[in-house]
């Protein structure tokens, strides 16, 4: 889903003239990593990228745009229909456990917080004494 | 709204259904720990863990890249196998190809990210002018915040050196919103942390009892009697 999400970006950015497909394909996979903040500091990247590159307002916006467009039929749509159904987390819980994993170790903190965040869900899932913590967990 | 999940683990779950192990469900009944001193010693547990995990991140952090690459890679080596490829050369193909993938990307990417970050600078004129729109509503924030801080400097005390080294009122919220609420974690972190001390003391003490063959309910009865007859004998002298 994130090498889709990334290679819809690439191709985007490259229609619309930013240019560097690679890059910006490369940050948009590596930011649907990051439930939520990842999104929103990707349309924020995507918004100064437009504005650095097109003159007209509409031009660009059109990046920003089109890279939401994409995560939310991706988000949405797409995730929701093939496997979110079995698998949802607590965004509240999403992003305190990103601020502090990020906190606590740094950036390698970061990208490790989903996956531990997953993982301790599954565990919790599995252990019947823990199940009422992995349902909070799941939101 | 339900968060997109993290596609590896994801992966992770699938690969967990095909192995016959029943999918993930969510239980009729969730049972919520009935005796308090569990929750506590649960609570105790996860903070030794995080305190673990921050003193010794060194030897922590490899264990849990390791274990989430493996989770990464658990699929496309169970492809390599189907296709008869030994289980330590799939493995050493996959991690030889992952760290390609992201020293390739590092490559192409480096020289266009190096081009934008140059590129930043020279455009914040053309930034500013583009974003002059939201110049207005930021304007009038600062008035207001200034405002603030004059009324702040007004309704401290007419000492000309105080009211220059005192704090504005804007800065005394803050910082009084920061000290309470730094307080009140502590507070909450000291009544936790007594209290999961209490019950185990608690704990501790009632086996020591039993061991001594002293049962709590046989000095509560104890006291209880020793209290009656003190009263009994009180009334009686009076």
């Amino acid at each position: 889903m994130n090498a889709a999400v990334g290679t819809a970006t690439a191709l985007a950015m490259w229609l619309t003239g930013v240019g560097d497909p690679i890059l910006w394909g490369t940050v948009a996979f590596l930011l649907n990593y990051v439930p939520i903040l990842g999104t929103a500091l990707g349309v924020l990247i995507f918004l100064l990228a437009g504005l650095l590159t097109h003159d007209t307002l509409w031009q660009a916006l059109l990046p920003a745009g089109l890279y939401f467009g994409f995560h939310l039929i991706e988000g949405e749509t797409v995730t929701p229909l093939l496997l979110a159904r079995r698998f949802t987390l607590n965004p509240v819980l999403v992003i305190i456990s990103l601020v502090f994993w990020f906190w606590m170790w740094g950036i390698p903190g970061g990208i490790l917080s989903m996956p531990m965040l997953a993982i301790t869900k599954i565990i919790c899932d599995r252990l019947q004494p823990l199940a009422a913590f992995g349902h909070f967990l799941e939101g | 709204m339900s968060t997109q999940p993290f596609q590896s683990m994801n992966m992770a779950a699938n690969n967990q259904e095909i192995e016959g192990v029943p999918p993930t469900e969510v239980p009729e009944d969730l049972p919520l720990p009935s005796d308090p001193k569990v929750a506590f010693l649960g609570g105790l547990f996860v903070l030794a863990v995080l305190a673990a995990a921050y003193v010794v991140s060194e030897i922590v952090m490899p264990l849990v890249f390791a274990i989430v690459l493996k989770l990464l890679l658990q699929p496309a080596l169970r492809v390599l196998e189907r296709l008869h490829v030994p289980r330590i050369l799939a493995a050493l193909l996959l991690i030889l190809a992952l760290f390609g993938t992201i020293v390739g990307l590092g490559t192409a990417i480096s020289g266009p990210a190096r081009t934008w970050a140059a590129k930043l600078p020279e455009g914040l004129p053309r930034l500013e002018e583009r974003l002059s729109f939201v110049r207005a509503p930021i304007n009038t924030l600062q008035r207001f915040l200034q405002q603030v801080q004059d009324l702040g400097e007004a309704g401290s005390p007419p000492n000309g050196a105080v009211s220059e080294r005192g704090a504005t009122l804007l800065m005394k919220l803050f910082t009084g919103t920061g000290n309470f609420a730094s307080g009140f974690f502590m507070t909450v972190l000291f009544l936790f942390f007594f209290s999961c001390l209490a019950i185990f003391s608690f704990t501790v003490s009632s086996r020591y009892c039993r061991a001594l063959g002293v049962s709590v309910r046989s000095w509560k009865f104890r006291s209880k009697l020793k209290a009656t007859s003190q009263r009994i004998w009180s009334r009686s002298r009076s």
